[in-house]
């Protein structure tokens, strides 16, 4: 028995149809978040805010893949007061948390590949925000939000680095 | 920990407001109450340097220190009192790791009430036998 790095390309694609086992297509998160998979998984090149009528969460990964878990949400013409925003902004971060955190542990269960997630960093809404760190694998999937009868755009990104040895039989 | 049919003093440990507040009232009208709330673990052990409290609900996924730091830190201060660990995460090591430190339950976030509630009984009950 021996070990095998196995290439880039093998090892991206065996991450990505890891995550495609592993993410959450519908959450309810104490009956008062909804979040509901809009677009399925895709690659990615540029992430950042495209308004600033977004705001935002960055969770670092750490374990066997390693990078960050972004939400950019969309509240372009959603009229939300300032404790509307207060109940939204805690509300999404604590969502965000569960869909994260749910979709690495199916995919230490699926694949294998054991990652934790860290406490969010917030990014509000007049806040630039771009990435330009180089990452192995960029992919990101559509959420829609619905809290308090309002539904937001959600881009969630995975960003990963990831070292994955393949035990081989021989 | 009480004797008889009695209420038991909560803590809920979470960074999360929303967590917390949803935690709280799902124990709301049960014989748990929940005395206290905790944003950080640094904050609870305040908390728990000067008041009872019976069992606490630790979140593992928190700055500063951890759930699982705070329960090693309450059980080298010898506090008599049972820790129930949630977390979005559920890999096992995490669970193992949360078992050993000292935590009695483990419960995957989002959490169902009746899971919560299964999970204090089950403590209440331990605890009141011993």
């Amino acid at each position: 028995m021996h070990l095998e790095l196995v290439s880039t390309k093998s090892a991206n694609l065996y991450i990505l149809e890891g995550m495609q086992k592993s993410i959450k297509p519908f959450l309810k998160v104490y009956d008062q978040i909804h979040f509901t998979l809009r677009k399925p998984i895709s690659m990615v090149n540029k992430i950042r805010k495209e308004t600033n009528h977004e705001f935002g969460f960055s969770f670092n990964i750490d374990g066997e893949l390693k990078g960050k878990a972004i939400a950019l949400i969309d509240t372009f013409e959603k009229n939300i007061s300032k404790n509307e925003y207060h109940d939204l902004k805690a509300a999404i971060q604590e969502g965000l948390n569960i869909v994260i955190g749910n979709t690495l542990g199916e995919l230490d269960q699926n694949i294998d590949l054991m990652s934790l997630i860290s406490p969010p960093s917030f990014i509000d809404l007049e806040d630039n925000f771009s990435i330009k760190e180089k990452f192995d694998l960029r992919i990101t999937l559509l959420y829609s939000i619905e809290f308090n009868n309002k539904m937001y755009n959600c881009r969630l990104y995975y960003l990963l680095d990831k070292k994955i040895y393949k035990q081989v039989c021989v | 920990m009480h004797g008889g049919c009695v209420n038991f003093k909560v803590i809920i440990v979470d960074d999360s407001e929303f967590s917390r507040k949803n935690i709280s009232s799902h124990l709301e009208g049960t014989n748990f109450d929940v005395i206290a709330q905790a944003g950080t673990g640094l904050e609870a052990l305040e908390i728990l340097e000067n008041s009872t409290i019976d069992i606490a609900i630790i979140d593992l996924v928190m700055p500063e220190l951890s759930g699982i730091e705070l329960t090693k830190k309450i059980f080298e201060n010898k506090k008599n009192i049972s820790v129930i660990m949630i977390s979005s995460l559920n890999h096992e090591s995490v669970v193992m790791e949360s078992i050993t430190a000292g935590a009695s339950d483990f419960i995957q976030k989002p959490i169902a009430k009746e899971n919560l509630l299964n999970s204090l009984n089950k403590i209440s009950q331990i605890s009141q036998e011993l």
